[in-house]
């Protein structure tokens, strides 16, 4: 018997949360290779980065 | 910002026995999540803790969040010492993880790996069946919307990193 087999019922929260997921962004991430997928996460942290140096910025200036 | 290229070589080719878990694993079967660092569950042999430190030590390891200045020494006998470190380095936030819960030590997440092409090195990353074991097991809120997100990735079928 595998593990997938005796797997717990669906847990109500989560299941919630599924209905959030945009599966698009999952569908394009299967789409590119394990390197990619990385490297556009490190992206995603530098611009992440850059926002918070922006919003700290603009509550300097208020 | 974490990086991911130049922490997993200092690693490898400094021969440390790791295997990738977490946010990052996550990333490596398609999550879309953000995360910010990088998550190892390391092998605790002396030997192994040696190549740890050697292979981190240039890279100035402090203990993340702690104020600046503890008597904090980044050795083998401090890994010994420890189980659980969540660490700064000069390449981005590492936690070296001796245990996880739902996955247990190195040894017994070691037949639960695929292993990837990653930056020009071999890399042991957790399945992903095995990565949603450890996600339900911690529990925490956020470990839950992650779950959801690897469940659907599961349920979309083989991924690319599955059948490497």
């Amino acid at each position: 018997m595998t593990e997938r087999e005796v797997a717990p019922p669906p847990d109500p929260v989560v299941e919630a949360y599924k209905k959030g997921i945009d599966v698009t962004l999952l569908d394009r991430n299967l789409r590119l290779t394990v390197e990619e997928r990385f490297l556009q996460l490190m992206e995603l942290q530098r611009f992440a980065e850059e926002l918070r140096r922006a919003g700290r910025g603009a509550r300097k200036r208020d | 910002m974490t990086d991911y290229r130049s922490l997993l070589k200092v690693l490898l080719e400094g021969g440390a026995e790791v295997i990738l878990v977490g946010g990052a694993a996550a990333t490596a079967h398609g999550s879309a999540r953000l995360t910010q660092d990088l998550d190892v569950v390391y092998r605790r042999t002396p030997e192994n803790l040696s190549r740890l430190a050697a292979a981190l030590a240039p890279y100035t390891p402090y203990l993340r969040g702690a104020p600046p200045g503890l008597p904090f020494r980044w050795d083998a006998a401090t890994l010994k010492g420890g189980l659980n470190f969540t660490l700064t380095t000069d390449l981005g936030d590492l936690d070296l993880l001796g245990e996880i819960s739902g996955g247990g030590r190195y040894e017994e997440l070691a037949p639960h790996v695929v292993e990837l092409e990653l930056f020009g090195v071999r890399v042991k990353c957790v399945d992903l069946e095995r990565l949603i074991v450890t996600k339900r097991a911690a529990g925490r809120p956020k470990d839950l919307e992650a779950l959801a997100e690897l469940e659907i990735l599961r349920d979309r079928g083989l991924d690319p990193a599955e059948g490497e």
